[in-house]
């Protein structure tokens, strides 16, 4: 098991270098130099220079690549020259909310897709399921911001009963806090919610084709027990995988989904900051999502491992 | 419980396919004789339903602002966010006094072009790295690590981060999509490419001398090509998806050029007094995006009769539109038996 953990680790390494250079090559993607793109056209030419000089733009690209890694390896993301602090107080004060977000859409997607595909998956071809696949469909095709806009629209505008935008900690309050947050989830694991009731569906009819459930079934066991204990079980791998592979979505998506409803994420940070040309923000929020996104599929693999034995052995052999 | 009866056929499906329907996958070699593409397309409801809708889309999005000469620049502050045909605008207008239908009709261009013109780039890119990858073996090494650093990067964000550093455009806008969705194509093309390159046919063209470049040409190629059609339909969709969540951020089209991104944003602004244009542009993208889904959809079981069509990917309508399951299916226990309780 050990070993299966550190070749998935050190496999990351060849990823992680790739990642660092291209969010170190963002800002100086920019059309001539990154300093008065950062500062904007009606800065003095005195103020741009100080600014490269400070930002370390006058030294070679390599150097600067390493110098950036290194404080980047520390902990040190960068200075907001616009927020006047410190990029990761920044992001950490911008934290919470996204994570509350992702996290509850999430739990929102889970709710709806796994009953909704293993229902779909045992009384397939029937009205269940042709209804679940006709909705998922649909589901596919709208982007959870137009879901969130149309939501918003219905909600709070015509039904006037949730909050249009804003937020209210949950942790502090919460009853408002979810108030607030509930239409944000929705439409944010509403999506998550069409891919992964496939997947459930997908992956619970192989399962109910397995010998082992005709053997269950023979043996008298109840059909409820049958479906949520034998089967979504075994079904449980490829739903986790689909897990982990969309957490980048739903972290993306939370960006989007936070500047429709104002809640003061990374998202609202990001968005302000593309305004702003604020660069060292931009990369470091971009850097700790792919870091979320990378670390969640490491848990996912170590998590299958762990779940099923066939997984670590192979890997060692 | 009951068991689902046989999927019957009344959407005038060909029998070849109620052939693969109970056959096991793999066993579609023994089919009788194929008819041909226009006819199996005409067959495939999904694939025809999204062909017309989408051709419909592109029809009135070229056309209609063209016939009517609208103008989706033209301000006038003293008509702002009249209703639908009010004050001479057919869809109303917007919080600029711009004819709402004008800014849709011409977004819908901007969006189809960004498509497109990603779909198509996406499509060479990805083909070209994704075959060089599989033939020559140290390159392989070198692109797929690379291919993965980007993959690894949450997609929206490294086009949010590549569009706002590149600065606001639609050439840089269709790069920095181009960019950022080519590595999946790319390891697609890689692993078909790598399966055909494992043919015997291969093999023989190898051992009588073939250069690398024909067989590339003449047997890699025509051969990923299938799988790379129906990528590129759900590219164009994906694509069109993306630069709307970008345009909305402020971070594609930039503002006055319309585009169903710029046009939520801004309807987001005025979604109290003026739901209108909120709906419409969702509603433009929604049916836009389902149309090339389920072209994709139906393309996918044109090209290749085997494939299953389950969990892959978005978009499966097989239920509603009376499509068999592809899948083998033992016979069950009678019914009856099934929820007796002990």
């Amino acid at each position: 098991m050990l070993t299966y953990i550190c070749k998935r680790i050190l496999s990351l390494i060849p990823v992680l270098t790739v990642v660092s250079v291209v969010i170190f090559s963002i800002i100086h993607l920019t059309p001539g130099n990154p300093a008065r793109a950062i500062l904007g056209p009606e800065a003095s030419a005195e103020a741009v220079a100080a600014l490269a000089e400070e930002m370390g733009l006058n030294r070679p690209i390599v150097v600067q690549y390493f110098s950036w890694l290194g404080s980047v390896l520390t902990g040190d993301l960068g200075y907001s020259p616009f927020l006047n602090r410190p990029v990761t107080e920044a992001i950490a004060g911008n934290l919470v909310p996204t994570l509350q977000l992702s996290t509850l859409a999430l739990l929102v997607a889970v709710a709806i897709a796994v009953p909704l595909g293993t229902l779909a998956a045992r009384y397939r071809g029937s009205i269940v399921d042709s209804l679940t696949q006709g909705v998922t469909l649909f589901g596919l095709a709208v982007p959870s911001f137009v879901l969130g806009l149309l939501l918003m629209l219905t909600f709070a505008v015509n039904l006037r009963v949730l909050p249009v935008a804003g937020y209210t900690n949950p942790f502090t309050d919460p009853l408002e806090g979810l108030r607030y947050l509930i239409l944000p989830a929705i439409s944010l694991g509403g999506v998550l919610a069409a891919f992964l009731t496939r997947t459930t569906r997908a992956a619970v009819m192989d399962v109910l084709m397995a010998d082992y459930i005709d053997a269950a079934r023979s043996r008298g066991v109840v059909e409820g027990r049958l479906l949520f204990r034998h089967t979504l079980r075994n079904a449980g791998l490829p739903i986790l995988t689909v897990i982990g592979l969309t957490f980048g979505s739903l972290v993306t998506g939370s960006l989007v989904t936070e500047t429709i409803f104002n809640i003061p994420g990374l998202g609202t940070l990001l968005v302000n900051s593309i305004e702003r040309r604020d660069y060292p923000v931009i990369q470091g929020v971009v850097l700790l999502a792919t870091l979320l996104y990378l670390l969640v599929n490491l848990v996912v693999d170590l998590l299958y491992a762990v779940v099923d034995p066939r997984i670590r052995y192979s890997e060692e052999k | 419980m009951h068991e689902e009866p046989p999927q019957v056929h009344d959407s005038g499906r060909p029998p070849a396919r109620e052939g693969t329907a109970i056959m096991a996958p793999g066993a579609a070699e023994s089919l009788p004789a194929r008819r041909s593409i226009w006819s199996r397309a005409r067959h495939n409801s999904p694939f025809m339903f999204g062909a017309v809708l989408f051709l419909i889309v592109a029809l009135i999005a070229t056309l209609v602002p063209f016939i009517l000469q609208l103008d989706p620049y033209a301000v006038d502050t003293s008509r702002r966010l009249s209703g639908i045909g009010e004050e001479g605008y057919l869809l109303g207008s917007d919080d600029f006094g711009r004819d709402l239908l004008a800014r849709l009709l011409v977004g819908a261009q901007t969006s189809l072009i960004v498509g497109a013109s990603v779909a198509v780039l996406r499509g060479v890119l990805g083909t070209v790295i994704g075959i060089c990858a599989s033939y020559f073996r140290v390159l392989d090494h070198i692109l797929m690590r690379v291919c993965d650093g980007l993959m690894a990067i949450p997609a929206i964000l490294l086009a949010i981060a590549l569009a706002a550093a590149l600065g606001p455009s639609v050439p840089n806008l269709i790069l920095a999509l181009t960019v950022v969705f080519t590595p999946n194509v790319a390891r697609l093309v890689r692993s078909r490419a790598l399966a055909v390159l494992s043919e015997t046919f291969v093999e023989a063209s190898r051992v009588q001398g073939a250069p690398p470049l024909h067989i590339i040409l003449r047997h890699v190629l025509p051969n990923t090509l299938s799988v790379l059609t129906v990528q590129v339909t759900f590219i164009f969709a994906d694509s069109i998806i993306t630069e709307a969540a970008l345009s909305f951020l402020g971070a594609g089209v930039p503002t006055p050029e319309p585009s169903w991104g710029n046009i939520l944003n801004d309807g987001r602004g005025v979604i109290l007094q003026f739901p209108l244009m909120t709906v419409a542009a969702s509603l433009s993208l929604v049916v836009t995006v389902l149309a090339l889904n389920l072209l994709g959809d139906g393309l996918r079981d044109l090209v290749d009769p085997r494939s299953s069509g389950d969990d892959t990917r978005r978009g499966m309508v097989s239920r509603l539109f009376g499509r068999a399951p592809r899948t083998a299916r033992r016979p069950r226990p009678a019914a009856t038996e099934e929820s007796t309780e002990p």
